[in-house]
């Protein structure tokens, strides 16, 4: 295995958030003692109202619902949530 | 459940179906005790029957509710004192948890958040099960 897992955090990144910065901290650390190798992006949840966006969802292995709600787009939010459940892609919303 | 127009009382205080509600009390900022619920996929991750974990929110599951929600595929696989939902997973699903705290806060380089560390697994099985895919 050599190419990373790669994780999309849905969720409008707030560098000031706590809870948005422990949540980077956490995959890394988890990542490293499981030595699995993992790459995570933010996907603000706007883009994920757009057109396109499934093409987008589709290059991850997982998707993580960030905390801060309201979202800047509750839709956006939702079509991330729907596209794991529907594809089996597994979830975790904190 | 199918309730299509479910909606938020923090984005949408007078809508009909408040399916996620202002909690009785906020739990901004405290530390609870989840017991997690046999037989379920969060208990494999934890292999204990109680957690305690950080919250930061002030709105939850509207018990009304509940009966929907039981009879539907959302499992809730943890709760608070009163058996308040904090934990639901979708049964079916390969993993799909969601929680009302935030396991994040509580997970540390010498010790990963037995949920954090599930999730990541399910994800590595994922990418090495859909390589032909990528």
């Amino acid at each position: 295995m050599t190419q990373p897992v790669r994780i999309a955090i849905v969720g409008d990144y707030n560098q000031d958030s706590h809870s948005h910065v422990a949540t980077n901290e956490a995959l890394k650390h988890t990542a490293e003692s499981l030595s699995i190798p993992l790459d995570y992006t933010w996907l603000p949840t706007q883009t994920l109202s757009a057109e396109g966006a499934e093409s987008t969802l589709r290059k991850f292995h997982g998707l993580w619902g960030a905390p801060g709600s309201p979202y800047y787009s509750t839709d956006g939010a939702l079509n991330g949530i729907r596209f794991a459940r529907e594809q089996g892609r597994p979830f975790f919303g904190t | 459940m199918r309730v299509t127009d479910a909606a938020h009382e923090e984005t949408a205080p007078d809508a009909a179906k408040l399916v996620i509600s202002k909690l009785e009390c906020s739990l901004v900022g405290s530390t609870q005790t989840v017991k997690i619920r046999p037989g379920t996929l969060t208990y494999q991750a934890y292999g204990t029957e109680t957690a305690a974990e950080q919250f930061r929110c002030s709105y939850g599951l509207n018990p009304k509710y509940n009966r929907q929600i039981k009879a539907g595929p959302l499992k809730v696989a943890g709760v608070g004192p009163d058996g308040e939902a904090r934990i639901v997973e979708l049964s079916g699903h390969f993993f799909f948890l969601a929680t009302l705290f935030l396991p994040q806060l509580s997970s540390s380089q010498g010790m990963p958040h037995p949920l954090i560390s599930s999730y990541v697994k399910a994800a590595a099985s994922f990418e090495s099960s859909h390589m032909d895919k990528n």
